[in-house]
């Protein structure tokens, strides 16, 4: 419900006064007999033709009655054929109404009613675009949270799912849905998420950082705390696991909480193929998920410190690749990692078949002419792209950028200690990671378990998150 | 306390036992030839510097010095003793690594070509060996 409060009688004036100088709000005077009732609603967020035929016809052809207060009941009893009938308790749930796709109808002297008559999605279901996957489910989440809930509703059609809805944001009231599963998700977990919410007061929650930066509580980190995904098989997997969910309306994601580690190296790929397969994959994922963090820096150490652990053939190719750069090895990370970054921020601001074309100028053209004019080395330029590349595998962009700076960070302490600079940079990272919790769930509470076990093996949900029942499957 | 641990780490690493020599800046050395001229004990290299001394420390200052690069020893992997310089191999044995290859050679201003006469025909004795004896 909205927090400012509007105080008044419902009347026709006091309900116009809330909605002055707004364009889009509609008012209509209705007659029924000798009376006079009064329609409201914010054009664009009703379809008019279901407001024509399931409100304004049932009024003018069959609503009468002797009196306001009878046309009121009839109206609420079913005369006016709609399936959501709201009535009204003061002004602050019409306008509330209002605001969320209801038409108003106003009794004057003795009250209104909300009939729901919301525009159909603004957008169809369309397949993933970032967590697609060859074989798995194709319905995305979409911008309208009523729909996402449908979704969800699809994948779990068990009468145990619980969905809380709340508005948060003192302007916006953005519609927020916390979604887990009864007699599965430990009530604490719930109840702490409901808390976050009722916390937050902020004017507008419209981005995905106040969401997750609210619900968090706002840590000093680069980690993602919150898990979000587009597929609401997903959503509906980390449900099933003893999670909470989270939908926002006019965001085309879910967030799971808690996230750890663990759960944002998996991707919705690992499902959908073999458990043989999805586990190499997943072991690949680590490897990448180490080189991207720490090739930069580990070359840097060993170039400018240690060179006596680099083979001799590499070493000798190494520094006759380097004879004609004029810069030290330090400059020509730092400056290639500064580059990569320009090239992936470049690719995302601009449209795509743009994108593209500057990413392979930038990332071949000038990079091989940067290497013939003798400005890199092209080992440099190797490594940097290989961390890079290997950054691009991590299933979660909130990760992967968190990597992103941390990679910048190894390497400066790299630059500042050689190898001793990489190990504090590790044990740092590792000490600042041991310390994240989301929900009261540990960062790095699930670790170890890399391979992706034969699913009629797991028999139980993971009991980091104390679920009611730990039981899976007989 | 956290912040505290951070500080301390990264204050450790001021304290840290390496020297920064960029890779860039290193001369990779394949050969080094050793041998004496009068008093004094002369170190060359295939790349055409020389250092004298009056011992091989010495010597190898005076290389480390007079080259306009940082000396990379780790990369050599021919030695060339004449033969009374031999008495010098056990110290060079402390910056050359064990698997250089030894020859008893009298060898001056030819490093260059030495070494690519090894490199086909081979057949020296490793430094190890030499410091085993």
């Amino acid at each position: 419900m909205p927090e400012k409060a509007y105080f008044g009688e419902m009347t026709d004036a006091n309900v116009s006064t809330i909605f002055r100088d707004a364009a889009d709000f509609v008012r209509r005077e209705l007659r029924c007999g000798e009376f006079k009732i009064y329609a409201y609603a914010i054009d664009g967020l009703i379809a008019a033709a279901y407001a024509s035929d399931y409100i304004f016809k049932p009024i003018t052809q069959h609503l009468q009655a002797d009196t306001v207060e009878g046309l009121y009941h009839h109206a609420l009893e079913g005369m006016i054929y709609n399936s959501v009938a709201v009535p009204c308790k003061d002004l602050n749930q019409i306008a509330f109404l209002l605001v969320n796709g209801f038409c108003v109808v106003l009794f004057p002297g003795v009250g209104a009613i909300g009939f729901e008559v919301k525009t159909p999605d603004k957008r169809g279901t369309a397949a993933p675009q970032v967590e697609n996957t060859i074989k798995g489910a194709k319905d995305a989440f979409v911008e309208t949270v009523r729909s996402n809930t449908s979704y969800v509703r699809r994948h779990l059609r068990s009468p145990d799912l619980r969905i809380f809805e709340t508005q948060v944001g003192k302007r916006s009231l953005t519609n927020v849905s916390v979604v887990w599963l009864e007699g599965i998700t430990d009530p604490e977990l719930v109840e702490r998420m409901k808390k976050r919410l009722s916390d937050i007061d902020i004017d507008g929650m419209l981005s995905p950082s106040s969401v997750e930066e609210y619900v968090t509580g706002s840590r000093a980190t680069a980690f993602p705390l919150l898990q979000y995904t587009e597929r609401s098989d997903r959503f509906c997997q980390g449900i099933l696991d003893g999670r909470v969910g989270l939908l926002v309306d006019g965001l085309p994601l879910g967030y799971l909480a808690p996230a750890d580690l663990m759960y944002l190296m998996e991707s919705p790929e690992d499902r959908s193929r073999d458990y043989v397969g999805a586990s190499m994959v997943r072991v690949l994922r680590y490897l990448a998920l180490a080189a991207s963090l720490l090739l930069p820096g580990l070359y840097l150490a060993v170039a400018a410190y240690h060179q006596a652990l680099i083979p001799l053939p590499l070493l000798i190719s190494i520094i006759e690749s380097k004879k004609s750069v004029p810069f030290t090895t330090t400059t020509e990370v730092v400056g290639l990692l500064i580059a990569f970054e320009l090239l992936q921020e470049s690719g995302i601001h601009l449209p795509q078949a743009v994108g593209q074309s500057v990413s392979v100028i930038g990332g071949i053209v000038v990079g091989t002419a940067a290497v013939e004019a003798g400005l890199i080395s092209p080992v440099a330029l190797i490594i940097v792209s290989i961390a890079g590349v290997c950054g691009f595998v991590l299933p979660n962009r909130d990760l992967a950028n968190a990597v992103r700076v941390w990679r910048f960070l190894i390497v400066l302490l790299a630059a500042l200690a050689g190898l001793y600079g990489v190990a504090a940079g590790i044990v740092i990272l590792l000490i600042h990671l041991s310390g994240l919790e989301c929900l009261g769930v540990k960062y790095l509470s699930r670790t170890g378990r890399i391979l992706r076990r034969r699913l009629e093996k797991s028999k139980y949900r993971s009991n980091m998150l104390h679920p009611r029942d730990r039981r899976n499957q007989r | 306390m956290r912040k505290i641990l951070y500080i301390a780490i990264l204050s450790l690493l001021f304290f840290a036992p390496v020297e920064r020599v960029d890779v860039s800046k290193l001369l990779p050395i394949r050969a080094v030839a050793v041998y004496t001229q009068g008093n004094e004990v002369v170190l060359e290299t295939d790349t055409e510097h020389k250092g004298t001394g009056r011992d091989v420390v010495q010597a190898l200052r005076n290389l480390k010095k007079e080259t306009p690069a940082v000396v990379y020893l780790d990369t050599a992997e021919y030695l060339l003793v004449s033969r009374e310089a031999e008495i010098y191999i056990s110290q060079l044995s402390d910056w050359l690594k064990p698997s250089v290859k030894v020859s008893i050679c009298d060898v001056r201003e030819q490093v260059k070509e030495a070494a690519e006469y090894l490199d086909v025909h081979g057949g020296a004795t490793e430094l190890r060996h030499w410091r085993t004896k």
